[in-house]
């Protein structure tokens, strides 16, 4: 025991370093991440708990405990919130779905030799960097009932304006059009990295073995993206039911989205509750509900794709 | 080996823990606001409003005149629920400072005025004095459940309506205000000229939503009866009030003949409408007045005119400076907002965006004025009429929520989410959901 103690006591300080160096400086590394995460991301989280059990609201100075009411209330009383989960499902369905297939035949369009190749590239990505309330802005004057340009384009034949906002499903088509523009270029880039990746002597022996562009595109491209269509899946997913702005601007920056919450997302409930009612409780349940449902919606998609794409 | 590695584990996870609270005590002690001072050494203070106060040229005016003190205005443009009050509500409950002077809307006062650790007692600076320029329930409105003066009102929404004389005469309606006042006195007559208007196809709708009737009319019943409205001071939902009804009957009625539009109040559309010709009449509270100005252009101007409201008699809205407690400076935030509510002041913010005056000196001057974009409309004279009894009109703490709730059910009758029938149901749900997200 004393004789394999005795030499740790006598290392030297350039050894200790040395020792800490190895072992400890990794740990320095990544600490940073986790000291800001603990400050912004995890404090935050554990206090939205602790608010999510109080019975507290701007309009009194003082709070109390009421453990899971706020809970209660919003997922068997407030109609609203149930619905806000399916819209908000709707829209990332009807939003995600077109985006990713037609982000992935542009990334495979943008992957072969083409005029002015850098210049495509820039454009598919140019959405990205404008400002989401300007992309709401001009998008809610192009849904607009009387002065919007897609009912003067129906106008022309014939077609009588159309309250874009007054549907369910129309509403969410046109919200859908505003996630997939901004968001098309950004998962098309994702898909270009990958392919660019992909070997090409495959592609090569695909064409010897006389196999056609199509049959190259879902026998090698596809299978060699999966762990990238996974990943922009899983990001889409957490986007898409976090979905805010778009809607909020959809609805003229109302909360209530739509006159009966047709295109009200579960965000927009939450915030609502903070800024309209100034109810604390209640917003920070909203969010804890969200946080757990976004979870599900996500493992969920993983599942999905991880077993559409095995069977490959 | 692996006990070393736990230990350095649980210490990291320690230190994190440590760090994260400590930061969250520093953030508990913002209560103390740091005194702002700019580069010449000059007390900076923060003006924070809303939409459009017609603050600017006596902002620059005060300024001239102090030696010690600068005042930035922040917040012009902004909407009142969707970015001001939110943020205002936010930073007080945080113990941060939005600013210090806070302009504020009067259906917001209700729930302000509750919080009385949210703002300061000016009458501890001496400006009770100021009571006799005001009428009784304007002064009264300024104070906290506590009884401290927490603010000077700026102006009051006096009514009228705005009107597209170039779509009146397009559909052979008089097109002079006096004898447009008269024909519409009361609501029957202005139900009667929406019939004729909507008979004459031409094509734009006769009133703008269904939501700035709702407020005019509420206001206006209230005004002249009990005052009662959507709820009352303790939470209790009063939808059986003759406020209510009448508006919401009027709204029926009028949206059976098909003469109010579907143009939700303040979205885009409902703005660009004011200078396309989307609609022939739009309730005009004395501060719309500005606004119309401003989203109609120079390009309508002899179009729109300026006529006495149906019932004449009626208040909506009408706003507030008040002086958070949290301020650094309460004596010289109390001396801005007295100075720019004085009644000279006043008159100056009616002439630059048609605030009417609250203070009964400067309402005296302001109802001599007229306005040259609506046809030299004598503005101040007709707001001054619907205001001369003045009804107080009590906001109750949750009033503004279930207003807003009951107005989405009204957007909602007109986009056809909601039948005529199943409007009443639709109110009292969205109404019972306002108020239990209220707390009350």
């Amino acid at each position: 025991m004393t004789t394999t103690a005795k030499p740790r006591s006598r290392m030297s300080l350039r050894d200790r370093i040395h020792v800490f160096d190895a072992k400890g400086s990794p740990y320095l590394l990544v600490a940073p991440f986790f000291l800001l995460f603990a400050v912004f991301g995890l404090f935050p989280m554990i206090f939205t708990l602790y608010a999510s059990m109080q019975d507290w609201s701007v309009r009194r100075p003082e709070r109390s405990f009421i453990g899971l009411d706020n809970y209660s209330f919003l997922l068997f009383e407030y109609d609203r919130f149930g619905w806000s989960i399916f819209n908000t499902l709707g829209m990332f369905v009807i939003a995600t779905i077109p985006q990713l297939i037609v982000a992935l035949m542009v990334a495979n369009a943008l992957n072969k030799r083409l005029r002015g190749q850098l210049m495509w590239r820039m454009l598919v990505l140019a959405p990205i960097v404008t400002s989401v309330m300007a992309v709401g802005i001009v998008f809610a004057r192009i849904w607009g009932q009387e002065y919007g340009m897609v009912n003067g384009f129906l106008g022309l034949f014939g077609v009588d304006n159309i309250n874009w906002h007054s549907g369910r499903l129309s509403s969410w088509v046109a919200i859908a059009s505003m996630v997939d523009w901004r968001w098309m270029g950004y998962n098309a880039l994702i898909y270009l990295a990958a392919m660019q990746v992909i070997p090409r002597n495959l592609y090569e022996a695909a064409a010897l073995d006389g196999a056609s562009a199509s049959q190259q595109f879902w026998k090698i491209t596809i299978p060699q993206l999966k762990p990238v269509i996974i990943f922009t899946v899983f990001i889409s997913s957490v986007g898409g039911m976090m979905l805010f702005v778009e809607p909020m601007m959809f609805g003229s920056g109302q909360l209530s989205g739509g006159t009966a919450g047709q295109f009200q997302t579960t965000s927009m409930v939450l915030v609502d509750m903070l800024r309209t009612h100034g109810n604390y409780g209640l917003s920070s349940a909203a969010g804890w509900i969200l946080f757990v449902v976004i979870g599900l919606v996500a493992g969920l998609n993983f599942l999905i794709i991880n077993r559409l794409q095995g069977d490959k | 080996m692996r006990m070393f590695n736990r230990h350095r584990g649980k210490a990291a996870l320690a230190a994190v823990a440590a760090s994260a609270l400590a930061l969250s005590a520093c953030s508990g002690d913002g209560d103390d606001q740091e005194a702002a001072t700019n580069e010449d050494g000059k007390k900076v203070l923060t003006l924070r409003i809303f939409q459009d106060f017609g603050y600017e040229a006596l902002v620059a005016e005060y300024n001239d005149m102090q030696d010690d003190v600068e005042v930035v205005m922040e917040g012009q443009g902004t909407n009142f629920d969707a970015e001001h009050r939110p943020a205002v509500e936010t930073a007080l409950e945080a113990g941060t400072s939005p600013g210090d002077v806070i302009g504020m809307d009067e259906q917001a006062m209700a729930q302000m005025m509750v919080r009385s650790d949210w703002w300061a007692d000016l009458a501890e600076h001496g400006y009770d004095s100021r009571a006799s320029e005001y009428p009784d329930w304007k002064w009264e409105l300024g104070h906290t459940v506590d009884g401290g003066l927490a603010g000077f009102g700026t102006d009051v929404g006096g009514m009228g309506l705005c009107y597209r004389a170039d779509l009146f005469e397009e559909a052979g309606l008089p097109t002079d205000r006096a004898e447009l006042a008269a024909a519409w006195s009361d609501w029957d007559g202005f139900t009667d000229l929406a019939q004729q208007f909507v008979d004459s196809d031409v094509d734009a709708d006769f009133v703008d939503s269904p939501t700035q009737l709702q407020n005019m009319i509420l206001g206006q019943t209230a005004g002249q009866g009990d005052g009662q409205m959507y709820v009352d001071a303790d939470g209790n939902l009063t939808l059986e009030s003759a406020a209510v009804q009448n508006a919401v009957e009027t709204i029926l009625e009028l949206n059976e003949i098909g003469a109010i539009g579907q143009w939700a109040a303040w979205s885009e559309e409902w703005t660009a409408a004011h200078a396309e010709g989307g609609f022939a009449v739009a309730s005009c509270p004395s501060w719309m007045v500005g606004l119309v100005e401003d989203w109609a252009g120079e390009d309508n101007a002899g179009n729109w005119d300026f006529a006495a409201a149906p019932g004449v008699s009626g208040n909506w809205g009408g706003s507030w400076l008040l002086v958070p407690a949290n301020t650094p400076y309460p004596e010289e935030a109390a001396e801005l907002a007295a100075w720019l509510t004085a009644p000279e002041q006043q008159v100056k913010a009616f002439e630059a965006v048609g605030a009417f005056p609250s203070t009964l000196e400067g309402a005296a001057e302001a109802s001599s004025l007229t306005n040259p974009y609506f046809n030299d409309a004598p503005v101040g004279e007709i707001i001054a009429g619907s205001v001369a009894e003045f009804p107080a009109l009590e906001y109750a703490e949750l009033h503004h929520p279930v207003k807003q709730a009951v107005e989405g059910v009204l957007n909602g009758l007109l986009d056809g989410t909601y039948s005529s029938d199943e409007v009443w149901d639709a109110i009292q749900t969205e109404a019972e959901n306002a108020a239990a997200l209220g707390g009350m």
